[in-house]
């Protein structure tokens, strides 16, 4: 064994050790020049520039990015915006879907997110909640009072409090059913005669047929999800949970005051839902066997399978992209009214508008403000259509052109005017997160494990409570 | 005891076929039209070749939602990069380790080990503050630093052994032939480590390759994604793109693939050098 006592060369290796030492450290901070060299902190770039005429950067940050049509519409939105005001570059940051929150939040707390951030209205109290003294900015002085308050489906749910912290000006969609024209004509089916609950019930198991004669149902009535899903739980409490029982979680339209002594998911009217809908997937004729998440159900229907699909008006893009043959047999219609001891209750499904907050860590509010407010107008409108959702402009979409490109995304508009009751959606509370996934456990366990609904739903109330301790 | 070696090789033939199934499932699916992955009953084989999730990855214009030519791009850089970082890193430690007797020396490896033991989810935000202080957020630099504080312990472990496994008699007979410590270590004793060399290196590519946890909370601009970041997103809020996400799936493991192929030789020797002195 060699033990360093030759001094020559210990002070050989000494040296040399040292200068291999400091050329890393060169390297090391060329490396470190080159790829950093175009990185600054989302909410930090170009600081003091703000000034008219001089050059900006404002980071918009979106889960919707990852998304084709949605990629398509933002960078069209960007590119436009940078042709009018060519001192304002728009870079898009994000992750996909099913990461973007645990990312968002991160970046809140740490004070990096970006200079805009799109999220939907029941995200905005949990993330302005994350720091004291809230993370965006407040922007009642912007929309208070203005046209912007009437014109913007969603705009109302944008609120924490009495105060704007979101503009809902990218676009929304609401729910209904979609099913196969030539389906329902081959069983006889008007689907103006669906009003109610119990004619969508019935229609469904009309629609379970063996169409090859073997002996086995190879159609379905309705392709629900039964699986982890969390549509699990939101098909059950948007088709019939929420309009007899007012909310999941608080009565009266999910509204306030939240305290753990108003909870509302056991009520009579949702455990009687809740067992209406146990009863409706178990029924062989109306929805397939087995478990199943969100696409299976939607391949299910474009294959024929099911007769039957709830979803949004992003599904009529959805279904061009997949076969444009299918959209001569794509119809859409109402989710039904719901008869219940003696009264008839209308549907109530959220709208799901994105909505825009302004970080308080942003070096250009007013910048990101006027991008916000350009959005807005009837021109990126028309370029926000093209991402298969609604644009949120009520006056825009209310124009001949949109009617005539978009039959089918129009009959949601009529469903939001004429025959839904006013929308409700999750309550804006920091503790939404914790309630939305006691709701997704509860409904797997009734749903797909088959547990007694009243004893799931009680069980699921005592767990909300104790997340108000 | 004529059965015995027939039976072996049935048995390695099923274990194999069970290892690569999942492989097999991913290229299948791949070329499979969308109507094929969801088909009931269940289809095995494509009914027809689908393409069109390979055309998306290689061609840029064929779809402006993947950027695939560019996340590989991307990723080759970081894995490259962080692979030179804790091989030259590990190396310097691990021949310390090895040869130098100086107080503290296991109590100093033992530490580095011990960041082992930590699960990434709990190093990321500790990470995500340092980054930002200094300003190493949404920088491939950055998640380069973040990987090589993964890879350089485990490395420096495995080249200690390494070194270890070489006599301590080739550094003194070169040092009487006239070299010196650095020379002594960079001619003779890294060619005669070159086996534990690669696969420390493939070690440390590998760690860079397919990690997503970091490179999805330090990453912010989409241009900047690594692959697993990007691949991730083919599963959308209302939409997976399965052909995709099993294109861009196996077209992220045959490089890696045609690697250890073609290092297959330094790797058999080089798991077996450092096990024995």
């Amino acid at each position: 064994m060699i033990h360093t006592d030759n001094k020559a060369n210990n002070y050989l290796w000494k040296k040399r050790a040292a200068g291999s030492a400091a050329l890393l450290v060169i390297a090391g901070s060329a490396l470190a020049g080159c790829s950093n060299a175009d990185q600054k902190p989302a909410a930090s770039a170009d600081a003091g520039s703000s000034k008219s005429g001089e050059a900006i950067t404002l980071t918009f940050e979106t889960s919707l990015y990852a998304e084709a049509p949605h990629k398509k519409a933002i960078d069209a939105l960007i590119s436009k915006y940078n042709q009018l005001n060519p001192n304002v570059k728009i870079t898009v940051h994000g992750a996909d879907y099913e990461n973007f929150w645990d990312k968002l939040t991160t970046e809140v707390i740490a004070g990096t997110q970006g200079d805009i951030v799109q999220v939907y209205p029941e995200n905005i109290s949990t993330y302005n909640s994350l720091v004291d003294g809230g993370a965006f900015v407040n922007l009642d002085p912007y929309i208070k009072g203005k046209d912007l308050e009437k014109k913007l489906v969603g705009q109302e749910l944008s609120k924490i409090g009495d105060s704007y912290y979101a503009i809902s000006n990218y676009a929304w969609g609401n729910t209904g059913i979609f099913y196969r024209k030539s389906l329902f004509k081959k069983a006889g089916i008007d689907p103006d005669s669906i009003k109610t609950l119990e004619d969508f019930k019935n229609a469904a198991v009309k629609l379970g047929v063996d169409t090859d004669g073997d002996g086995k149902l190879d159609q379905y009535g309705f392709a629900s999800v039964v699986g982890s899903h969390p549509f699990v739980a939101s098909e059950w409490y948007r088709l019939v949970a929420r309009p007899v029982s007012g909310g999941i979680f608080f009565p009266d339209g999910e509204s306030g005051p939240y305290k753990a002594d108003r909870i509302n998911v056991n009520s009579e009217a949702n455990v009687w839902a809740a067992k209406w809908w146990q009863d409706f997937i178990n029924n062989p004729r109306a929805t397939p066997p087995g478990t199943r998440d969100k696409k299976v159900g939607r391949e299910m229907f474009w294959n024929g399978q099911a007769a039957m699909n709830m979803d949004g008006p992003w599904f009529i893009g959805m279904t061009k992209e997949r076969d444009p043959k299918l959209m001569d047999d794509l119809g859409l219609m109402p989710q039904p009214a719901i008869e219940y001891n003696g009264k008839t209750y209308k549907p109530n499904p959220h709208t799901n508008p994105s909505v825009a907050m302004i970080s308080k860590k942003s070096k250009h509010p007013e910048e990101a403000w006027k991008f916000l407010e350009w959005m807005t107008s009837e021109e990126a409108q028309q370029m926000i259509a093209g991402s298969g959702m609604i644009p949120s402009n009520k006056n825009y979409v209310a124009t001949d052109a949109y009617k005539k490109d978009n039959p089918l995304a129009v009959k949601f508009m009529d469903y939001l005017n004429n025959l839904y009751a006013p929308a409700v959606m999750d309550p804006p509370i920091p503790e939404q997160g914790t309630l939305s996934q006691i709701i997704i456990n509860t409904a797997q366990d009734i749903f797909v494990g088959k547990k007694d609904p009243k004893a799931s739903l009680d069980e699921a109330a005592a767990k909300m409570k104790e997340a108000f301790k | 005891m004529k059965l015995r070696q027939p039976l072996i090789y049935l048995g390695a033939v099923l274990i194999s076929l069970f290892a690569i199934s999942p492989f097999v499932w991913m290229v299948l699916t791949s070329m499979k039209p969308q109507s094929d992955i969801y088909s009931s009953p269940l289809s095995y084989f494509p009914t027809s070749l689908h393409t069109g999730g390979y055309t998306a990855m290689l061609n840029p214009h064929a779809d402006d939602n993947v950027n695939f030519m560019k996340w590989f791009y991307n990723t080759v850089i970081v894995s490259l990069l962080t692979t030179v970082f804790s091989i030259v890193i590990s190396a310097l430690g691990g021949y310390s380790m090895s040869r130098f007797r100086y107080r503290g020396r296991m109590a100093i490896g033992y530490l580095i080990l011990i960041t082992q033991m930590l699960p990434g989810s709990l190093l990321i935000i500790p990470l995500y503050i340092i980054m930002k202080q200094y300003n190493l957020l949404n920088s491939h630099f950055g998640l380069v630093i973040a990987y090589s504080t993964v890879a350089i312990p485990f490395c420096t472990w495995m080249l200690k052994g390494y070194f270890d496994s070489v006599s301590s008699s080739i550094d003194e007979a070169a040092m009487v032939d006239g070299a010196g410590r650095w020379r002594t270590f960079a001619s003779i004793i890294m060619p005669l480590t070159l086996p534990g060399l690669v696969v420390t290196a493939i070690f440390s590519f590998l760690t860079s390759w397919n990690e997503f946890l970091f490179a999805q909370t330090f990453l912010s601009d989409y241009g900047k994604w690594t692959l697993s970041v990007g691949i991730a997103s083919f599963q959308g809020q209302y939409v997976v793109n399965w052909d995709y996400l099993m294109a861009g799936s196996v077209m992220t493991t045959l490089p890696i693939v045609i690697a250890f192929w073609a290092l297959q030789k330094y790797l058999v020797s080089g798991m077996t050098a450092g096990a024995v002195k």
